[in-house]
């Protein structure tokens, strides 16, 4: 490339930079944050003192008639740490129902965890870690 | 007026980048070791996931019902390897560093395809900003390409920035960097750095905190405009990283290896050999407490903290002794 033309091409590129930038906040603001983007994490929101977080328990019913709890996160502790929180955030709430084939999965993982494993629900609660309420049920996701 | 700013603009594209063209190639075979040591194999977990869980950004795997099959995986990943080779090697640069950066975004897309970004986006960025700068030692340098890869990492900074200034992180009233601490303490993977952090930090220094990150983020972007400013404030991103991994066990591993890109590295590797063995000691001691999967990602944010830190330790030496 001709030297002249390539100068002209690179400062039209640094010229599009400011438009680039105005589609990424318009794509992240209507529709949410695509991949790949130029961005980095925000934590916006933590200025604000935390309130309540929703706590999964993993409750597995055993042969013997006797339950053992242990935190849900437990399920996906071979998979990367950084996923296995949403693996169960979005995919185990219990505004959802897992079908077969999720569910099926999920109670393998669960058998992993305890062998002797009859059943297994998520339960939800939500708690207050600074004024230290009791904890208030909000839901269950059953696996098996 | 017009004919200075043009002067200015021209003088950043083309000339203010320039740098050693051995440090730029010996960045490129450093870049390539470590993208395969930190990435590869990648994204193979993905494959058996159930469909149920897939759950995209706006991306190429919003066209997927779930995870590609394994076979997708392993021809991506096998590409990443080989680019990587070749980009060692030295062989066909330009195209090695695109295929390095697509083929890692690819693999990353369907990595993040469950809800949640991990926002290393500056790696595979990298590769393929730097493809046509002369990296491979012999072709003609492009300034412009490091210019450009500086404005990204100012650009990805303000956008974690913005959010912070706007969500009131510079009010006297929030501590948003102790609240962030507080979050970390009933996670599943809580550190006892972020235990001790909330235990023993006073009330001002949550405060300092919260302005620091504010102010580096954003200042990157203004630093970007002379390489000598971008260095420095790169230096203090470094000890910013080091300690939101002692704090947070948050290993920004991947930003230190593209800051390195700006850092004669021909000078530095024998500082780098004197400092690793305290980063390995500290990165030791973090996987005792944090567990030893982040070993590597762990020693490279320590062994940037650490020169970043003797390297400050030794400019204010010599600065006070000159007075």
């Amino acid at each position: 490339m001709h030297p002249m033309t390539e100068r002209r091409l690179v400062r039209w590129i640094l010229f599009s930079v400011p438009f680039l930038c105005a589609l990424q906040w318009l794509v992240v603001r209507k529709i949410g944050e695509p991949y790949p983007a130029v961005m980095a994490p925000g934590f916006a929101g933590d200025a604000k003192p935390l309130l309540a977080i929703k706590t999964p328990t993993l409750v597995i019913n055993k042969a013997d008639g006797s339950t053992r709890e242990t935190s849900a996160y437990d399920l996906f502790l071979d998979l990367p740490q950084s996923q296995n929180v949403t693996l169960v955030d979005r995919g185990l709430t219990w505004t959802r129902t897992l079908p077969p084939d999720a569910a099926e999965w999920t109670w393998q993982r669960v058998l992993t965890i305890e062998p002797a494993a009859t059943g297994a629900v998520v339960r939800w609660t939500r708690e207050t870690p600074l004024t230290k309420e009791p904890a208030a049920w909000l839901g269950e996701l059953t696996i098996r | 007026m017009a004919g200075r700013i043009n002067d200015q603009i021209d003088h950043w594209l083309f000339e203010e980048y320039r740098v050693d063209q051995a440090d730029l190639s010996l960045y490129r075979k450093l870049y390539a070791v470590l993208a395969v040591a930190l990435y590869f194999p990648h994204a193979l977990w993905t494959a058996g996931i159930p469909a149920h869980f897939w759950n995209t950004p706006p991306s190429l795997t919003s066209l997927l019902d779930g995870p590609p099959p394994m076979w997708v995986l392993l021809i991506l990943n096998a590409l990443f390897l080989w680019f990587c080779f070749a980009l060692y090697k030295g062989e066909d640069v330009p195209g090695a560093s695109i295929g390095v950066g697509v083929t890692l975004l690819l693999l990353n897309n369907v990595y993040y395809s469950f809800g949640k970004i991990d926002h290393d986006i500056l790696f595979p960025l990298t590769a393929i900003c730097l493809a046509f700068s002369g990296w491979d030692g012999r072709s003609q340098q492009r300034p412009w390409c490091l210019a450009f890869l500086a404005l990204i990492i100012g650009i990805a900074m303000f956008t974690a920035a913005w959010p912070k200034f706007a969500g009131g992180w510079l009010s006297l009233d929030s501590h948003a960097v102790q609240s962030t601490a507080q979050r970390y303490m009933v996670r599943p993977h809580r550190v006892i750095g972020t235990e001790l952090a909330v235990e023993y930090t006073p009330t001002w220094l949550w405060e300092v905190h919260d302005w620091a990150a504010v102010l580096l983020e954003a200042g990157v972007i203004v630093a970007a405009y002379r390489l000598r400013w971008l260095r420095a404030i790169l230096l203090v991103a470094m000890l910013f990283h080091m300690g939101v991994l002692i704090t947070f066990g948050i290993a920004f591993a991947v930003n230190v290896v593209v800051y390195a890109a700006f850092f004669p590295l021909s000078r530095l590797w024998k500082p780098a050999l004197a400092c690793l063995p305290i980063a390995v000691v500290m990165s030791l001691t973090l996987c005792n407490w944090y567990g030893y999967r982040g070993f590597l990602w762990h020693t490279i944010v320590m062994l940037g903290g650490v020169m970043a830190l003797g390297y400050l330790v030794r400019l204010t030496a010599t600065t006070v002794r000159r007075r």
